[in-house]
């Protein structure tokens, strides 16, 4: 008889352990932790600053892996810059031409780009001295980009807390989409932050090129304008509420459609 | 004789088809691969013809690239990655000829800047012959805590003038 239970709590235990087991397959173990930092800029632009942290022999994140530091129009607003990725002939060091981008970018920005590498390369330099921190990148000159703004940065991202990995970690980082419907365009665009959702921004743009919040934050929008443009904010407070590339409502508005932006919302998810 | 007629119009749009594809100047833009890091990605051969003189050469052909996105959140943020794009004219006798190379540098997860060598501006066939088969072949560089593949984040297609 005890012989019996023996076996029977052996099998048990094996059957608990065999599940624990596939549980972990299921779910890769992630080898990097991201604490990054977001501020909203002139409306339209996010920057970021993330500190990278790698696992030490213990399994902890403490061993350093690198700063990025750059920012995000993500509805490609910003018309006072011309944003690209630079082709350079190998043989000559010339720029041949610049591919195009989903996304507006500091490191894309014709105005922006070397300052924003200069940034970073300070931060992963041997150089990079908190002590000092403050004269070494007003040392770099930078038109653009507030050095304020990134030292505040930098300080912010090395508070944020620990966390697991999040839900959409097999997405990218950043991404932008459009669909056109009948009397304009939708545009959607998000950050992830370690598979979380940091950001969405969604807004119409009409047949003339004009953006459904400018022309509400002009106060020349009419009343089902106004709607649409309020409901937009909702559906944005609860995407980031919820952590959910999801909406549940049944809005259809007078410049977009319920329908389209579950759509849309769906290819995001999808995007892999 | 309708029916003879309708088989006659299906071999003819077959052969009209057969010839577009043959003589093809360049591929449509396609959603780039989803990579997974340290392992080779090889793209599907094309044939293309030139329409510049009597023999394929290696400055005709080229590789557009645009619609960059950043890699998915799985990839570490690294900028010590790379990816290399090559272009190769399949060669069925010998090795495979390398024309162009591509290198991709990274700054986190956004791309920095595309570095582009020709290898081969010289005939890339036997003299006389003016169509090419080419193929590309993509490489990410893996970081050891990436955990899952790149996802598709860019626009490509590839061609000869």
């Amino acid at each position: 008889m005890m012989k019996k239970i023996l076996f029977l709590s052996f099998l048990f235990i094996l059957v608990l352990s065999g599940c624990r087991k596939s549980e972990d397959l299921s779910k890769p173990t992630i080898n990097f932790l991201d604490k990054c930092a977001y501020e909203t800029v002139d409306d339209d632009w996010i920057y970021y600053f993330c500190t990278s942290y790698l696992r030490d022999q213990e399994g902890n994140f403490t061993v350093l892996n690198e700063y990025d530091f750059n920012g995000f129009d993500l509805l490609k607003k910003d018309t006072s810059d011309e944003f690209g990725i630079p082709v350079v002939d190998g043989d000559t060091g010339e720029i041949l031409e610049y591919y195009t981008t989903d996304v507006n970018a500091l490191l894309y920005g014709k105005k922006t780009r070397d300052e924003t590498k200069k940034i970073n390369y300070y931060f992963n330099s041997n150089d990079f001295n908190y002590d000092t921190l403050k004269d070494d990148l007003t040392k770099l000159n930078l038109k653009y980009i507030d050095v304020d703004l990134v030292i505040n940065l930098y300080e912010k991202s090395l508070q944020v807390d620990e966390k697991q990995f999040g839900e959409y970690g097999s997405l990218p980082f950043v991404k932008t989409i459009d669909k056109k419907i009948s009397n304009g365009t939708i545009r959607i665009g998000y950050i992830l932050n370690y598979g979380y959702i940091e950001c969405i921004k969604i807004d119409f743009i009409d047949k003339n090129g004009e953006f459904l919040s400018e022309i509400v934050e002009d106060n020349r929008a009419t009343k089902e304008q106004k709607d649409d443009y309020n409901e937009i904010v909702r559906l944005e407070a609860e995407i980031i509420n919820k952590q959910k590339l999801e909406i549940d409502n049944q809005y259809d508005g007078k410049t977009f459609s319920f329908v389209s932006l579950l759509q849309m919302l769906k290819e995001l998810k999808d995007y892999e | 004789m309708k029916k003879k007629f309708f088989s006659m119009l299906s071999v003819f749009t077959l052969l009209c088809l057969g010839v577009v594809n043959v003589f093809a100047a360049e591929t449509s833009y396609m959603n780039g691969p989803s990579i997974t890091p340290e392992k080779t990605y090889t793209g599907a051969t094309r044939s293309f013809t030139t329409g510049n003189g009597d023999t394929a050469k290696g400055s005709d052909t080229y590789v557009l690239f645009n619609d960059f996105g950043a890699l998915q959140v799985n990839l570490v943020s690294w900028s010590n990655r790379t990816m290399t794009v090559r272009l190769y004219e399949e060669d069925t006798t010998n090795y495979d000829d390398l024309v162009k190379i591509y290198l991709w540098t990274f700054s986190g997860r956004s791309l920095d800047q595309v570095t582009v060598t020709t290898k081969i501006t010289g005939n890339i066939e036997s003299s006389g012959d003016k169509t090419a088969e080419l193929f590309l072949e993509f490489d990410l560089t893996k970081n050891s805590s990436d955990t899952g593949k790149s996802g598709s984040f860019f626009k490509y297609k590839y061609g000869m003038n």
